[in-house]
């Protein structure tokens, strides 16, 4: 074999090495997003209170994990993926400050067009009854205004440990703070929540 | 004494964090398929977003001059023009232009594009609509 036919062989490999990572790579990502989205989508909405704009959170927050961090130890992604959804989060209620100023401004309420309808009427996907239905989306309502009246940080660290079951390192490294930190927000969290809720919900 | 206080407190503090959990996850699997379908689309086009060589950030970077121009319009009418209908509102300040021209927000820029047409109509017309 020729030096020439040598270097083409082994470029051709080098090329087939790297589609079959980029492939693999892909199924990773994919795997990774399809786990996480679900949750993703809740703890979004129960943030900002709003299922539209929470659908964008998501999506853009998929899209930076892809574009930017893709290269990542695997282990990094949730952490890094929730660090980006609650700055997104924090970067739309800033938005909305500024967005209800200019209605306010023109004599506009931004809630004018808010027709969302709490009420499903489709059938339940997990196959509840009606009754059970009811009442766990009675609790998870109660809980989410709940949680929704909780400080930012206090929020995030409830959110992160208990509904995404983020460890304390991997919730700090979300949230760009001290487990130390993320200790007091998520014990402040949940006397206020138990404290808000009462008994009667546990 | 104290100690079995703590312990009492953290047990109940473990059962309450359970009951939520268990609550926010039936909740995630109660889901509708429309909801389902747009995750699904959702991660697909970010997924495809993954081999695209124009970065968004990039794309935002070389936003529309006229977007610009139109929020800091805005934000100088808003800053020194007459001030806001309800009195308890605070007034615009500084990091509002901040906000406006954050890269962030280019879909508040654009809507600021139509603020400013509705502000310039009221301007020649005396009135919208």
């Amino acid at each position: 074999m020729t030096a020439g036919a040598c270097q083409i062989a082994v470029s051709c490999t080098r090329e087939q090495i790297t589609g079959t990572t980029e492939l693999q790579q892909e199924r990773e990502l994919n795997r990774f997003l399809a786990e996480i989205e679900k949750r993703a989508l809740r703890i979004a909405e129960i943030s900002i209170r709003d299922r539209d704009e929470a659908f964008d959170l998501v999506q853009e927050a998929m899209i930076k994990l892809v574009r930017n961090y893709a290269d990542r130890p695997e282990a990094e992604w949730t952490p890094l993926f929730y660090r980006i959804l609650q700055n997104g989060a924090r970067d739309w209620h800033r938005r909305q400050v500024v967005r209800n100023r200019v209605m306010v401004w023109f004599g506009r309420s931004s809630s004018d067009d808010d027709d969302r309808d709490p009420i499903a009427s489709a059938p339940d996907p997990i196959g509840r009854t009606p009754d059970e239905k009811l009442e766990s989306q009675e609790a998870m309502e109660s809980l989410e205004l709940a949680v929704a009246a909780l400080p930012r940080r206090q929020k995030e660290a409830f959110m992160l440990r208990t509904f995404e079951g983020l460890d304390v390192a991997a919730t700090a490294a979300a949230m760009g703070c001290s487990q130390g930190s993320v200790k007091t927000h998520y014990s402040r969290a949940i006397h206020s929540l138990r404290e808000t809720l009462g008994e009667h919900w546990q | 004494m104290n100690e079995r206080n703590e312990k009492t407190a953290d047990i109940e503090d473990q059962a309450f964090a359970a009951k939520a959990k268990e609550v926010f996850d039936q909740s995630v699997q109660g889901l509708d398929a429309e909801a389902q379908s747009r995750l699904n689309r959702a991660r697909h086009g970010a997924l495809a977003h993954a081999g695209s060589g124009v970065s968004h950030s990039q794309w935002l970077r070389w936003a529309p001059a006229t977007g610009v121009a139109a929020a800091a319009v805005v934000a100088v009418v808003v800053l020194t023009g007459r001030p806001p209908v309800d009195e308890l509102t605070p007034p615009a300040t500084v990091s509002d232009f901040e906000i406006l021209l954050d890269q962030e927000s280019f879909e508040m820029l654009e809507e600021l594009e139509f603020y400013s047409w509705i502000d310039l109509e009221v301007e020649g017309n005396g009135n919208v609509g």
